[in-house]
């Protein structure tokens, strides 16, 4: 198996969920506590990655970042070379690409946390940021776990953004997914093997930890996707 | 598990002075003719709301904490503003030094009841503990709070409320459904905090109920509301006697 390859996919996915959750947290609690009238044109727009082809959303972004639009040429200017076919465009796509993965979850974890406990965390001398930190998060703990697990195993798995924007260059590029698609294509059927078991392995790993983390809590709610 | 209030600035006001003056018009759709209307003030160390469900009761002890916002409102406590709509003055609810305890009042399930208790405290244990043992629930102490009864949850909600000293106590109907013994140790244990207290720091008690003898146990001042009014206010046997008409459909 190409060891290179992992360490990649890897790392890209633990970035890209590192950024995911910054962004996500604030915006499920939004999303889950708003009653504003953008909420659902925020809503639907965070869902978009989950119905679009991924192919679509690596097109676009490709030519976006590319030196064809002026969003690109600013880029440029700013990190000095295209993120199209970088290990940084990788992680943008993929952090678009994954978005409802980490979103959903939480903002289904926060809006099954019971809104009484927030009004007594309040009436305690709680302000809006320590009720978020030492009530709301807390209790949605399992969302947590489900929306960082989700978000990692889909950027582990991602292809069609990765093929568009990034193509298959060896230590910036080149994923496992990557790596599986090259050796089918070279005939080479034992290594392809190695890749997809390893990648079904993580994945069937992944879920143990959603699911027995949840069976431990006694079946508290775990914040489903969609 | 970090607790919440340590560095909340509360506000301040007189100590003798217990005054809770409330004005509100309030409707729960946009546009409609205020469904709520009511001006009243309280001096009583203890008052009761008492009227039949969807007299407004809760909305009105919502108002008071701040957790609801009126259309118009004005809530004076102490002689100090604490919402007044008409001069955009709004002091949020956790600076307001309010302790709740609701029918929908829940204990944090993600902590024990001690911590539940002490998490209004700055995580002090002392001052928990003599909380709980005010309620006969020191024994609960280390329990998770899905392991606990419907009795039990109520003494712990009592605690958690009192443990941060709060300078107005609003109780809305936290005695529903439980039986007559355990509701009479649960009102000694609020009194046995009433009567420790300092005397120069009285806790005035806002209660809400629609059960007649809650309103004659607790000898209080009782305000009566009727469809979002004040039909009468003063001492219950007085008042209650009045109001018979109201008091015959509640029955029913």
């Amino acid at each position: 198996m190409d060891i290179q390859a992992l360490l990649l996919t890897l790392r890209l996915a633990a970035v890209t969920t590192l950024i995911l959750l910054a962004i996500a947290l604030p915006l499920a609690w939004w999303l889950a506590r708003s009653a504003s009238r953008v909420r659902p044109a925020v809503e639907a727009l965070s869902a978009l990655p989950l119905l679009l082809p991924p192919t679509v959303l690596g097109f676009y972004l490709l030519v976006m970042l590319g030196p064809e639009t002026s969003i690109g040429r600013a880029l440029i200017a700013v990190i000095g070379h295209p993120l199209a076919f970088s290990f940084s465009g990788l992680v943008v796509g993929s952090v678009l690409y994954s978005f409802p993965f980490a979103v959903q979850p939480l903002a289904a974890g926060f809006r099954a946390v019971d809104a009484a406990a927030l009004e007594d965390a309040a009436m305690l001398g709680a302000s809006p940021a320590q009720v978020f930190r030492s009530v709301a998060l807390p209790m949605a703990r399992p969302a947590l776990v489900t929306a960082a697990v989700l978000a990692f195993m889909h950027t582990v798995g991602e292809f069609g953004v990765v093929l568009m924007l990034g193509g298959n260059i060896p230590g910036a590029t080149r994923t496992l997914s990557i790596a599986l698609y090259d050796s089918v294509q070279e005939f080479d059927y034992t290594s392809a093997n190695h890749t997809a078991l390893a990648l079904m392995a993580f994945s069937f790993v992944a879920l143990l930890a959603i699911y027995g983390g949840r069976n431990m809590r006694g079946g508290q709610s775990g914040g489903r996707l969609v | 598990m970090a607790g919440a209030t340590c560095a909340a600035a509360r506000v301040e006001g007189g100590l003798s002075d217990i005054s809770l003056k409330l004005r509100m018009q309030h409707s729960f759709r946009a546009g409609a003719a205020p469904q709520l209307d009511l001006n009243f003030a309280l001096t009583a160390p203890w008052s009761v709301l008492f009227g039949p469900s969807g007299a407004g009761k809760s909305t009105i002890l919502r108002a008071i904490t701040g957790l609801l916002r009126p259309q118009a409102c004005r809530v004076i406590f102490r002689g100090e503003a604490l919402t007044d709509t008409a001069q955009n003055i709004f002091v949020a609810p956790h600076l307001r030094g309010i302790g709740l305890v609701s029918q929908r009042s829940a204990l944090f399930p993600h902590l024990t009841v001690l911590e539940n208790v002490r998490y209004g405290v700055c995580g002090d244990s002392n001052r928990a503990q003599a909380m709980l043992e005010l309620f006969h629930a020191a024994h609960l102490a280390a329990r998770r709070v899905q392991e606990l009864s419907g009795g039990e949850r109520q003494r712990v909600l009592l605690a958690r409320a009192l443990a941060p000293a709060p300078r107005l106590l609003l109780l809305d109907e936290p005695f529903a459904g439980l039986d007559i013994t355990l509701r009479s140790e649960l009102l000694d244990g609020l009194r046995g905090y009433l009567s420790f207290k300092n005397p120069g720091q009285l806790m005035p008690v806002l209660s809400v109920t629609h059960d007649v003898s809650e309103v004659f146990a607790l000898d209080a001042d009782v305000i009566v509301l009727d469809a979002g009014r004040v039909k009468d206010q003063g001492d219950a046997r007085t008042v209650l006697a009045e109001q018979r008409e109201m008091m015959l459909r509640i029955l029913q």
